[in-house]
């Protein structure tokens, strides 16, 4: 059975302070770090594109575990915002990690909910196509399409890349998935002509509404109780939204991990970054992960420690 | 929930992290210059179209700035319906 072997993340080394902008933005330290939950966020260097995070994220993973090139059967890169339209960023990562002309190679265009919906997706295409090692990588620098002087976004936004290594010999199993998407409301969150613009208020009301249902939807899809589950990584929105989550749902909030103080929220790169880091604790049986933002669009995943089962 | 000023503040309290402090505040000033800020304000809203099973959309939020501004806003909805 496919699932994930390892995760690999590139948080680029540039920072913009939050803190140094409070005066400009008409907020406050208070409000910046326990509101937003963000002093600072990661920015890409001028020179480096949506791919170029993509293979660093990659080049980190090599650090951790020798993978063999040569072995990986398919590629599938989660953003928004590619190098450019053509060719599919995805083919930019193949030729830069010079991979096998056997690879199959695609880009899906999700946000926040991307990494969750990238597992469905490349766990079904490799099973189904008898492949046993794969690479989902999410890069989505909203750098690019940021105005600096829009408060809603410039202070929450982060650059940032991930790749998950999947294989038949995982660490991670992959259990259930949900799905949805309300595509009425989708202009709460928008890119026209290259400038982000979010209605805060429309995706604070989704996500207040609609996910601790979806949490309760999957826990009975699965037969498993709130309990049962030993971490939750949300969408790494902002603090705010993970605080409203655990006041609506009463999940325990030492099982909820909120840590992008120091970049920033990386839309389909955020749940990635934070389970790269429990990847291997192995006290932890079921991981709960839920995305969602554009679209808008959510799904949840529970993943299932292969060792623990 | 009865639609009361009462009630609101005891909405806004359990929205805002002011908490109980707001069940103090004056009902003809604007809520936000009585220093509860915009994201407390958002949950404020959410879990007032909740309780009440209404809708206020965005252009209304400028509307009601104050909890008398509120409470005839979702008085005026309430006789609509």
């Amino acid at each position: 059975m496919i699932g994930i072997t390892e995760i690999g993340s590139y948080i680029p080394s540039k920072r913009v302070s939050n803190i140094e902008r409070k005066e400009q933005f008409d907020t406050d330290e208070d409000f910046i770090y326990n509101k937003i939950g963000v002093s600072q966020v990661a920015v890409k260097e001028a020179d480096e594109d949506t791919s170029d995070l993509a293979v660093k994220a990659f080049q980190n993973l090599e650090k951790k575990i020798t993978i063999h090139r040569n072995e990986i059967e398919a590629v599938i890169l989660i953003t928004q915002n590619p190098n450019s339209n053509i060719p599919h960023s995805s083919a930019l990562i193949h030729k830069a990690l010079d991979l096998p002309e056997s690879v199959a190679c695609f880009d899906i265009s999700l946000g926040c909910s991307g990494f969750v919906y990238g597992l469905s997706v490349i766990k079904s295409f490799m099973e189904v196509n008898g492949m046993t090692k794969g690479l989902l990588f999410t890069s989505d620098p909203y750098s690019k399409i940021i105005d600096p002087k829009d408060k809603n976004t410039a202070l929450l936004f982060g650059d940032a890349a991930s790749v998950s290594y999947l294989t038949d010999n995982p660490v991670y199993t992959i259990g259930n998935f949900t799905f949805g998407t309300i595509g009425k409301e989708s202009s709460n969150l928008t890119c026209n002509k290259n400038i982000l613009s979010m209605n805060g208020r429309g995706i604070f009301n989704f996500a207040a509404k609609y996910i601790p249902v979806d949490i309760k939807n999957l826990l009975s899809k699965s037969n498993l109780n709130i309990q049962d589950i030993d971490k939750f990584i949300f969408h790494q929105g902002s603090k705010y939204i993970i605080d409203t989550l655990i006041k609506r749902t009463g999940i325990d909030d030492g099982k909820v991990i909120f840590d992008i103080e120091d970049y920033g929220n990386t839309v389909s790169s955020s749940i990635p970054i934070i389970l790269e880091r429990i990847l291997h604790d192995h006290n932890n049986k079921y991981i709960f992960i839920s995305g969602f933002g554009v679209g808008l669009s959510w799904s949840s995943n529970i993943l299932i420690n292969n060792k623990l089962k | 929930m009865e639609l009361s000023i009462a009630n609101l503040k005891q909405l806004l309290a359990k929205s805002s992290s002011l908490g109980n402090q707001v069940l103090d505040f004056r009902d003809d000033i604007s809520i936000t210059e009585q220093g509860v800020d915009s994201l407390d304000m958002m949950d404020f809203f959410l879990n007032i179209e909740e309780a009440f099973n209404v809708t206020i959309p965005d252009v209304d939020i400028e509307k009601v700035k104050t909890f008398n501004a509120l409470f005839q806003y979702l008085r005026n909805k309430s006789n609509e319906v």
